[in-house]
């Protein structure tokens, strides 16, 4: 009987193992629990199954050690070993794929590292939406609430907008031949100039169609501007990143897409008033011109005034001389007639004198010579006159 | 480019006009308002022109109605029959 230490047999066990040619390349498929990391970084954990485990280690480096993830339902290749010191058995991992939606996440992480590379969702190449879009291609099923959200949402916002509806496959196997197909129908319709990839909510394996090598590639090289609105705010497929433009849901698309009808007509309304306020305000200060002239026209008419004042006291001086030459000369004749009425020879009468003439040479007989006997005479007096012969 | 300062838009060429078209140019003609200091002549003929704009534009915005055809991917129809 060969008696062995433990340590012998421990080693013996071990070099059995790294000789078995199934167990030094063993894939396991199982679901990871008990995940560890040592402070060296090499990660510990276990594969289960409903009743049995197997102690697992990873070390530091190895490939795929993200996915390592309690829960995670992963296959796992390695070779089976011993840990020496106390003697378990322990799977050694040396790659771990994940499966279910690990599977797919790890899709996705190589189908993006290599897109990213190719340049596929360089932000420098997105295109600007038109500010006032006039035909937008709807890509999704026909059925469900998403599509009904977006005619809604335009019909309110944008009536202007001509809807073309491509029914398309959005989820399982035909969905992503059909996307692509969808899309050389968008971007040969003539009018359109917006084409949107739609649908709604769904699980990783429902979405997966936009997370499709073919499908992302055919987003890059629309010709039109191409807008993604898929799933929900949290979900980002590899179509989102490559589109123009992501909107987090369909009806934000919708929103994103479309100017407000309203705030349209409100900034025209704005416009008329300004050109109303213009056309007023031009208006006003042309009358305010003619204003101005008018009332400058007004303050020349002073001179005018004060012209015509001088002419007045001009006219009155005259007046006023005139008066008082008119009235020197009033005087001058009252004067002269009543000189002329005091050297009235009637006047004389009144006194008691009379006037004696020759009645033959009608001589004022003045003197005493100058009438002779049987002279006829007429003597007047204040009332009357006598006709008398000289003696 | 049309001087909408000089030149009268007919109603009929407006008419023609879509919703992007008259909407730019009326911003044009907002802007030149705004900026610009006009003889009256040309004034009352940009205000003329702005506001026969204005108008289309909220016809337009008004009486839209939402058109929608509705076609299906040749893949589907294909996988259809």
């Amino acid at each position: 009987m060969e008696i062995w230490s433990v340590k012998e047999l421990i080693e013996y066990i071990k070099t059995v193992l790294s000789i078995n040619p199934i167990l030094k390349d063993v894939w396991i498929e199982s679901e990871i629990t008990n995940k560890t990391i040592s402070q060296a970084g090499h990660c510990y954990f276990s594969l289960k199954d409903a009743t049995t485990q197997i102690n697992c280690i990873m070390f530091g480096g190895t490939s795929n050690k993200e996915f390592c993830e309690n829960g995670s339902a992963v296959l796992a290749h390695g070779h089976i070993s011993i840990y020496q010191p106390r003697g378990t058995l322990q799977f050694i991992v040396d790659n771990l794929i994940p499966q279910g939606k690990g599977h797919l996440q790890l899709q996705y992480n190589q189908i993006k590292e290599k897109l990213e590379s190719e340049g596929l969702f360089e932000e420098s190449r997105k295109r600007k939406m038109p500010k006032f879009p006039k035909h937008i291609a709807i890509l999704s099923s026909p059925t469900g609430a998403v599509i009904h959200d977006i005619i809604n949402i335009i019909k309110r916002r944008y009536p202007l907008l001509e809807i073309t509806l491509i029914n398309t496959s959005v989820q399982g196997d035909l969905a992503k031949s059909d996307i692509c197909n969808s899309i050389d129908i968008s971007n040969n319709l003539k009018q359109c100039d917006i084409i949107l990839l739609t649908r709604g909510g769904g699980s990783l394996e429902e979405l997966w169609p936009f997370n499709e090598e073919i499908v992302v590639r055919k987003i890059f090289s629309s010709k039109k501007p191409l807008v993604t609105a898929i799933g929900h705010e949290t979900d980002t497929t590899l179509s989102d990143l490559a589109s123009d433009l992501r909107a987090p849901t369909p009806s934000v698309a919708a929103e994103i897409l479309t100017p407000n009808k309203n705030e349209l007509i409100e900034s025209i309304e704005t416009k008329i008033s300004s050109l109303n306020n213009k056309i007023n305000t031009d208006l006003s200060m042309y009358d305010e011109q003619i204003t101005h002239s008018i009332t400058y026209l007004q303050t020349t008419r002073p001179t005018i005034k004060t012209s015509s004042e001088k002419v007045q006291i001009l006219f009155n001086n005259l007046l006023s001389y005139n008066r008082q030459k008119f009235n020197l000369l009033e005087d001058t004749i009252i004067n002269s007639e009543k000189i002329i009425q005091s050297l009235n020879p009637k006047q004389i009468l009144q006194k008691g004198y009379s006037i004696v003439e020759k009645i033959k040479t009608g001589e004022i007989v003045n003197k005493t010579n100058l009438i002779e006997k049987n002279d006829k005479i007429k003597i007047t007096t204040t009332n009357g006159k006598y006709y008398a012969i000289t003696e | 480019m049309i001087d909408y300062t000089k030149t009268k838009l007919l109603s009929k060429e407006i008419l023609t006009f879509d919703f992007e078209e008259a909407q730019d140019r009326l911003e044009e003609i907002s802007k030149l308002l705004e900026t610009e200091t006009l003889p009256l002549k040309q004034s009352l003929i940009v205000f003329e022109n702005g506001t026969l704009l204005a108008k289309h534009c909220k016809k337009l915005l008004k009486e839209a109605q939402l058109k929608i055809n509705d076609i299906s991917s040749i893949c589907q129809e294909e996988n259809s029959e």
